[in-house]
């Protein structure tokens, strides 16, 4: 992306609150995330890390129940705002998911799907080299380019989770959100995406959920801490591994090291 | 779609013999044991019926199909040949039917009925799936299940006294009737009359099974595919529909199953006339008459005390029976393809 200068907002949130019918997930939520980052958020269970990351790309507008107060801007304008293009934020802002959930189509198809979507005179050449360059910069490609016309469910868990990286990464977001993307994965696959985003890094804004501390602190370069609603404590990875400002912090980092 | 495949029960029979669980003596596997026992017992006895009925059928309709070998597909005149074949002496039966007109008026209500159901169905689940808001959801889809329930005469009703009269003042021109006076009467029983009274009764079974086929589409799909920045509307496209295909095509073919033979209620409203409209009449090929395989045995009924006129009749159920029993194949296969292709 054009965006590479160093400490520039691409997100912004502003007294977040969300309900889920009448109980509250998310408390006056208040975070800047600059432009190219890692941001690692952590914390326990059902603190509303996953809340927080499905209201950057509207996702939760699928849930009825729902409710928003608060603002959140990407690239300084409100994507809440009325006149919003919801489709056009989700575009700039891809998801990762928690399940790998790969389409139930070829591999070529999977990263395929979105751009054929996006720009329906694609085709041909022009998409294979697409498609070629998402799994090559998703690290997929030397493991994938014999199975391109196999079914994307017939890979292993940890392929899956890259063909979902390769094709969010075919329709060139901005902003990427990862849910827990390691959870269901093995130790090497983790790996594996731990460098993937370090290296996706220089071009796109990174948001990740989870919970793995280990993890947080090897690839983020801030990080947040939520307790039951509230971002307890934001800030630079470096400083929070060294002297967390808050003792809840602390003792959370602590008691997950040791 | 359970009811279109026996295997469930196939397999409770194979339990019973090989499951030795069933003989160790508690009471609840006595009872078990009985149950099981009971279930295989009707299973063996359902399908001896239906082997029986197959056979009689067959054996009813055997004089009149080797009479007339594929002449009986091929050609018309069922009317004429009817009328001939009652009225003949015992000692010199008439063998001849042609059942062309009642195996097209078969075709082309069914094909029609499907041509309107499929694209209304679909919209009607869709929007009860992913449109509509969830307080709106349950009343609408107890109705549509209360409608694919209702008695088909109840149909037929509503097209005789609704649909015929409206056809017959508004689509049926002066002018067509008289160019049409020598091939049938154009009184608003026709065609079309048959293809809408059929269409509104398949077209809640197959909304209650399309709508299930689509709830049941992994959300992960949507969400993955919503989160590309794909809109919903696409996404229903691309990725909710083709995840569905299966129970959508399941549907269809209930709904098939149920157009093919559907006897009274387009008996009432398709003008009972072996007449195979002719597409070359342009539109008016939807204003013209016609008879199923199904009503004709219904409205037939009374030459059944004439030997070949009871055969004949046979023969039309016969062909019915082979039609089932060709979609119940069709649906297996579908069922065993999707499976393999993997969604
Ligand atoms: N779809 C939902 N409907 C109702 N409550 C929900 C829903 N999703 C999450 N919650 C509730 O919101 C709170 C925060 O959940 P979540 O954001 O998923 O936490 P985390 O991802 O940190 O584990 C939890 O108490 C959870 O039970
Ligand atoms: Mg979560």
């Amino acid at each position: 992306m054009l965006n590479t200068v160093n400490g520039k907002t691409k997100l912004h949130a502003r007294e977040l609150s969300a309900w889920y019918g009448r109980t509250p997930a998310l408390k006056k939520v208040s975070v800047t995330i600059p432009a190219n980052s890692i941001v690692g958020l952590i914390g326990p269970s059902g603190c509303g890390k996953s809340t927080f990351l499905r209201c950057l790309n509207r996702m939760n507008d699928l849930i009825r129940s729902f409710k928003l107060e608060g603002k959140i801007t990407l690239d300084e304008k409100d994507i809440y705002a009325p006149d919003t293009d919801i489709v056009l934020i989700r575009r700039k802002v891809g998801m990762v998911f928690q399940q790998p959930n790969p389409f139930p189509m070829s591999v070529f198809d999977n990263v395929a799907f979105g751009v054929r979507e996006h720009n329906r005179g694609v085709n041909g050449k022009k998409l294979e080299n697409i498609v070629v360059n998402s799994l090559k910069q998703a690290n997929l490609w030397d493991e994938v380019k014999d199975k391109l016309p196999q079914s994307g469910l017939s890979l292993s868990g940890g392929q899956q989770q890259r063909l979902c990286i390769a094709r969010l990464l075919a329709v060139k977001p901005e902003v990427i959100l990862l849910d827990e993307p390691c959870s269901a994965l093995d130790p090497l696959s983790t790996g594996k995406i731990e460098e993937l985003l370090l290296e996706l890094k220089k071009s796109y804004t990174i948001v990740v959920v989870t919970h793995n501390l280990g993890q947080a602190f090897r690839i983020s370069d801030y990080i947040g801490f939520f307790l039951l609603g509230q971002l307890v404590e934001f800030g630079p990875a470096a400083e929070l591994a060294v002297k967390p400002k808050e003792k809840v912090t602390a003792d959370y980092i602590s008691g997950h090291f040791g | 779609m359970n009811h279109l495949d026996s295997v469930p029960v196939k397999e409770e029979e194979v339990k019973v013999i090989v499951n030795p669980k069933v003989f160790l003596v508690s009471r609840q596997s006595v009872k078990e044991f009985l149950i099981e026992k009971g279930l295989f017992l009707f299973t063996i006895l359902s399908s001896i019926l239906i082997f029986f009925v197959f056979i009689f059928v067959a054996k009813e309709a055997w004089p009149v199909l080797k009479a007339n070998g594929l002449a009986f597909v091929y050609t018309g005149g069922w009317d004429q040949d009817f009328y001939r074949a009652w009225v003949a002496t015992a000692k010199e039966p008439s063998w001849r039917f042609g059942a062309l007109p009642l195996i097209s008026g078969t075709i082309f209500t069914t094909l029609g009925a499907l041509c309107f159901t499929v694209p209304l169905g679909l919209g009607c689940a869709i929007f009860l799936v992913e449109v509509c808001p969830p307080w709106f959801f349950k009343p609408v889809e107890s109705t549509v299940r209360l409608l694919s329930a209702i008695p088909s005469v109840i149909y037929g009703l509503v097209g005789l006294l609704v649909v015929v009269p409206w056809i017959d003042r508004h689509l049926v021109t002066n002018e067509m009737a008289l160019r049409m006076a020598k091939v049938a009467a154009l009184d608003g029983t026709s065609l079309l009359a048959g293809i809408l009274v059929l269409g509104m009764m398949i077209v809640p079974i197959f909304v209650a099974l399309a709508a299930d086929a689509l709830r049941v589409v992994p959300k992960v799909y949507k969400e993955g595919s919503l989160a590309l920045g794909v809109s919903h509307w696409r996404t229903i496209i691309k990725i909710m529909l083709p995840g569905a295909k299966k129970g959508i095509i399941a549907g269809a073919i209930l709904a098939t199953g149920r157009a093919i033979g559907e006897a009274i209620a387009l008996s009432m409203v398709s003008g009972s006339v072996a007449n195979i409209p002719n597409p070359g009449h342009g539109l008016v090929f939807f204003l013209e008459p016609l008879r199923t395989l199904a009503s004709t045995v219904v409205d037939n009924a009374e030459g059944m005390g004439v030997p070949t006129c009871e055969s004949a009749l046979f023969a039309c159920g016969a062909f019915l029976l082979v039609s089932c029993v060709i979609l119940s194949f069709f649906a297996r296969w579908v069922a065993r393809t999707q499976k393999q292709g993997g969604s």
